[in-house]
């Protein structure tokens, strides 16, 4: 160990003798960032908007939203319209802070392999996502996408629906989570879908 | 200008100001020796 | 001076053998999800779909593969550059069963569909947990060494070292705050721009003090090392390490331009993102100015060729990231492959080549012993260079092709290209030359850990403990 012989010769630009300075400079420094950046931020209206107008995850959404991120769709599809005339032509009108207000995680996405879903909502109905997500090659030969027909055959497991809905503070009745009875996994991914792009009320 | 512009190109000064004394300060003729010593050092044999 | 303490390399052979097993299974895997890409019927059982083994290809490589060769080589830094023993040897043997274990633990609760969706952060929480505990001893051990060093003045790898040990703590709990719901689902306290925003703040300082710092630190004392020559100027590091560190922390949102996140931290972002070129490149300029008179050793020493190719990735991947980073840019190239191309200049060029430095100098001396084959260390090279340069640039032709497909419009505001799939399908022409290049990587890296295990198996019984 070392005795630092004169106190004051020894400065906080000799912080490469004092590996304890050193540790405390380097995690000031690191926080300096992240308070800018990424703390304070969470307490800015800005980045959290109201959430009056913004309809809640039903049951069934919100276990097949839990399915959504299980099979992993955020590796290559995104929720994420940016406001470029050739996304907004594409897919709909560009995403707000609103859209994504209560997603505890968010699933905004990074990898386009499979196009952006944030408005697929308003895109296909019930019957065109059960075909789909059996055999996306039935419907784009030359799809990419891996087969999900085995959805059909997984009963929802409801066991905790009634927690996370608790958890994440979303209303809810009895009664629905009575009506999750004889659901399938395929029934719960194919509400969250219908709801990409309706969050508002 | 309003509070805005001057915080920002308050930080931005401070920042510069303290990158430029460290600058100063460790590429100063007198601390060099100092400062470069240890890349001597472990070059030196330090037992298998 | 009498050698009062021999160091102690069981702990670094531990986790340098578990590197090189979890290097494997995480390039396995790749090579799989790369063809799944093009060959969808390769998904098979939900155990093996893309959406579950993605993740697992960047936590085997992330965890198994970069973070134990950090542990390996660390704990054999601490040792020389503070020329004194190991501190707390049984935490390290502890830390070494324990790290597997939770490997292991990791990779089934992926390939279960375990994850909290968050990129390089899908592990659910108890996982998380036991990567703090083992963070905890990794950190013990780190700085339980440095504290009773007998070198006063700390090398500039001893700084990065540190600085490993302190970020990764504050982003990895900073992103993993969650509200569990059961032992296998958990929510984030976050929600929405905020919950991005965490992310990738997390996201890209996972890559400052994972791919960045613990690489650094590696090169930075394998090169002069090696070279038998100083370093070019160790007052530069200074200044690099520093506004590194500082600046790293400013850039998360560049991975967010074009959201609703607000304005001014894209902006802030984009600015630092720019800025961290320069100390970046104080890092390059070290090593090219180590070299300098004597470039003549890239053709007479394979290790010399790893560390230089290293730096330059290194050099190259931090200009094209601030490039990338510029809002018109990634108007163009976010979302598509040409991301995917970037990573993987920094993570198979960068990363890699610095870590196969750091073994092919380490290990042979720890074993006192010579490398098996210089040969096979050679055609490990340029096996690596070629695998790395095929993947990148078939990413970054697709990246922009696609990219500019997706923007193409007629005069009167429609899409040229209106059906996706039109823009995806000709990528799998390259796809296929990009899971060629990560063959070619392979067989590079078997050759290493062939050439590593020749050199081990041969090395004499009676080495240091």
């Amino acid at each position: 160990m070392f005795v630092d012989r004169n106190i004051t010769e020894v400065t906080i630009m000799d912080v490469d003798k004092k590996p304890v300075l050193f540790i405390i400079l380097a995690v000031v420094t690191i926080l300096a960032g992240t308070l800018a950046t990424t703390f304070i931020p969470l307490f800015m209206g800005t980045a959290s908007p109201s959430r009056e107008n913004i309809k809640f995850y039903t049951a069934l959404e919100l276990e097949g939203r839990d399915i959504y991120i299980r099979e992993g769709c955020n590796n290559c599809h995104t929720q994420m319209v940016r406001p470029l005339k050739f996304e907004t032509a594409r897919y709909g009108d560009y995403s707000t802070l609103a859209d994504s207000a209560i997603d505890r995680p968010h699933l905004w996405g990074s990898k386009r392999t499979g196009p952006d879903l944030a408005r697929v909502g308003r895109k296909y109905p019930a019957a065109w996502h059960v075909i789909h997500m059996k055999s996306p090659q039935s419907m784009y030969p030359k799809s990419n996408m891996p087969p999900y027909a085995w959805l059909a055959d997984r009963d929802l497991n409801t066991k905790y629906t009634e927690a996370k809905m608790k958890t994440l503070g979303y209303p809810y009745t009895a009664a629905d989570l009575r009506a999750l009875e004889g659901k399938t996994e395929m029934d719960a991914i194919i509400a969250y879908l219908l709801r990409l792009g309706n969050e508002l009320r | 200008m309003e509070l805005k512009a001057w915080l920002y190109f308050g930080f931005t000064t401070l920042l510069t100001a303290v990158l430029a004394y460290i600058i100063v300060y460790y590429f100063r003729g007198k601390r060099k020796d100092r400062v470069e010593q240890p890349k001597y050092r472990m070059l030196e044999e330090d037992g298998e | 001076m009498a050698q009062e303490h021999a160091y102690d390399y069981r702990a670094v052979k531990g986790f340098a053998i578990s590197s090189l097993f979890w290097g494997i299974v995480g390039l396995l895997i790749g090579i799989l999800i790369s063809l799944q890409l093009v060959y969808p019927q390769l998904n098979v059982t939900s155990w093996l779909t893309y959406g579950r083994l993605r993740p697992l290809h960047t936590n085997a490589l992330i965890f198994g593969f970069t973070i134990p060769a950090a542990f390996s080589i660390f704990f054999y830094l601490v040792q020389r550059l503070g020329r004194t023993q190991l501190a707390f040897p049984g935490l390290a043997k502890a830390l070494l069963y324990l790290f597997n274990t939770a490997i292991v633990l990791a990779a089934l609760s992926l390939f279960a569909g375990m994850s909290q969706s968050k990129e390089y952060s899908e592990l659910e929480w108890p996982l998380d947990l036991v990567i703090v505990v083992i963070w905890v001893m990794f950190a013990i051990i780190i700085i339980g060494t440095i504290v009773k060093r007998k070198e006063e003045q700390m090398y500039v790898s001893l700084w990065y070292i540190l600085a490993t040990v302190v970020g990764v703590a504050i982003v990895f709990i900073g992103n993993n705050l969650v509200v569990p719901v059961s032992l296998f689902k958990s929510y984030s306290v976050y929600a929405g721009a905020n919950d991005a925003n965490v992310q990738w703040w997390f996201g890209h300082n996972a890559v400052a003090f994972v791919f960045t710092t613990i690489p650094l630190a590696i090169f930075y004392y394998i090169l002069p090392k090696t070279t038998q020559a100083p370093l070019y100027s160790h007052r530069l590091s200074i200044i690099g390490f520093w506004s590194l560190v500082f600046a790293y922390l400013w850039t998360g949102a560049h991975h967010l331009i074009y959201t609703p996140l607000p304005d001014w931290i894209q902006t802030v972002a984009i600015s630092f993102s720019i800025f961290l070129i320069a100390p970046s490149w104080a890092s390059v300029i070290n090593g090219y100015g180590t070299m300098k008179g004597q470039w003549e050793q890239m053709r007479t020493s394979y290790l010399v060729k790893f560390i230089i190719l290293g730096i330059t990735f290194y050099g190259l991947q931090t200009l094209q990231g601030p490039s990338q980073a510029i809002r018109a840019f990634s108007a163009l190239t976010h979302f598509t492959d040409w991301v995917p191309g970037h990573v993987h200049m920094g993570t198979m060029g960068w990363v890699t080549m610095t870590i196969s430095a750091g073994f092919y100098y380490m290990l042979p001396r720890i074993y006192n012993t010579e490398l098996y084959s210089v040969k096979i260390a050679n055609a490990h090279f340029w096996l690596v260079l070629m695998g790395q340069l095929i993947y990148s640039v078939t990413m970054w032709i697709t990246g922009i092709r696609q990219g500019a497909m997706w923007q193409a419009m007629e005069a009167d505001g429609s899409l040229v290209y209106s059906n996706f799939i039109d823009t995806l399908t000709p990528n799998y022409a390259f796809w296929n030359m990009r899971t060629a290049g990560g063959i070619i990587f392979f067989a590079g890296f078997l050759l290493f850990v062939y050439n590593l295990y020749k050199t081990i198996r041969l090395a004499p019984k009676a080495s240091s403990a």
